[in-house]
């Protein structure tokens, strides 16, 4: 899920960017430093929208580097455990099927996909029903539910389920060509 | 050796995780919800399915796919008039989101996505629900239960003529669209 939510950064700045676009300095190092950055807690940092405020300076011992407490807004994307979104199909192998949602990768083991469909392989490899009705593949859009999320230092990776009332392919390419 | 009184030994993030986890239990005091708040702080089972979130994001602005994309298209806009080529400015976060809200945002106008908005605020959602129903726009009151349990089991139970008219009244906007 998208949020818009406030965050705080301490950031440094040279004393050459002291003077008349000192903010403007700041908010574009701000910019280049948290967008696109990911952590545990709030997520994938996708765009700043606002500064709130920008605190009092303060000046640090031996370099002259000036500290600055930022405030500002930003849209992140966070996925939660038992959240359910629509994700595009990217990969599609005998273990399962990969998809994206955003930003971060959902991992679709074949133990969580029905019973009733089949892994085929082929140049384009696919799951399908016994009566071929329904076909998940490369760029297919799937609704699945989140069931475990992993953190690391810079990304957050997802399992994900299709074995549940609601869930499941919305769209497959092959249909709509 | 002088001593600055300044941000030297407080870790951004450490000040920061303690400060929220202050806040919250501030707020949850009142509402009952102390004990699920203490346990979100640490590492306790997250589960969308039920509003376990954690209390900055069940207290942060949620935002709808269709809204994300309204927002980062006017970000890229905005990239584009400064900068010939904006995607080399950009962070892949930012571009796989774009292309993500773009793939997947049921209404294309803003005085949709804010109609959409209106309607569902109607029925005292979570801001999570609310986004979760505005991005899935579940079609029968089982589904949308389903993509939503927690409508159900929060004490404030939607009655299921309720679920119905927003579902209705949300499809109606996609009609007119």
């Amino acid at each position: 899920m998208f949020f818009h939510i406030v965050l705080e950064r301490n950031m440094q700045l040279h004393p050459r960017h002291f003077g008349r676009d000192l903010r403007e300095k700041l908010v574009s190092k701000l910019m280049k430093d948290v967008e696109g950055t990911c952590s545990g807690r709030h997520g994938f940092v996708v765009a700043i929208t606002g500064i709130e405020n920008v605190g009092k300076g303060l000046i640090r011992d031996g370099t002259g580097f000036v500290t600055f407490p930022v405030k500002y807004q930003c849209v992140v994307f966070r996925p939660f455990k038992g959240e359910i979104l629509e994700a595009v199909v990217t990969m599609v192998n005998k273990m399962g099927f990969f998809a994206e949602a955003g930003p971060v990768q959902i991992f679709v083991s074949n133990h969580l996909i029905p019973d009733d469909m089949e892994f085929q392989s082929g140049d384009m490899p696919n799951y399908t029903t016994s009566d071929g009705s329904v076909k998940i593949q490369k760029e297919s859009e799937v609704r699945l539910k989140i069931i475990g999320t992993r953190v690391d230092a810079t990304e957050i990776f997802c399992i994900g389920t299709i074995k549940d009332d609601f869930l499941g392919v919305i769209s497959d390419p092959g249909a709509a060509s | 050796m002088i001593q600055w009184p300044g941000p030297l030994g407080l870790g951004p993030d450490g000040k920061r995780s303690s400060q929220h986890a202050m806040d919250s239990l501030a707020f949850s005091n009142t509402d009952g919800l102390f004990l699920r708040t203490l346990s979100m702080s640490g590492e306790e089972e997250e589960n969308a399915a039920e509003l376990k979130i954690g209390d900055d994001f069940l207290k942060a602005k949620c935002l709808m796919n269709c809204e994300v994309s309204l927002i980062l298209e006017h970000k890229y806009e905005q990239l584009q008039q400064m900068a010939d080529d904006p995607m080399n400015q950009v962070s892949q976060v930012f571009e796989k989101s774009l292309q993500y809200v773009k793939r997947f945002s049921r209404y294309k106008n803003p005085d949709s996505v804010r109609q959409a908005r209106e309607i569902l605020s109607r029925y005292q959602l979570a801001e999570f629900e609310l986004c979760v129903l505005g991005n899935l726009c579940p079609e029968t009151v089982e589904e949308a239960i389903a993509m939503v349990p927690s409508i159900k089991s929060r004490g404030r139970a939607l009655e299921d003529e309720a679920i119905e008219k927003m579902l209705n009244d949300l499809s109606l906007i996609k009609k007119f669209e």
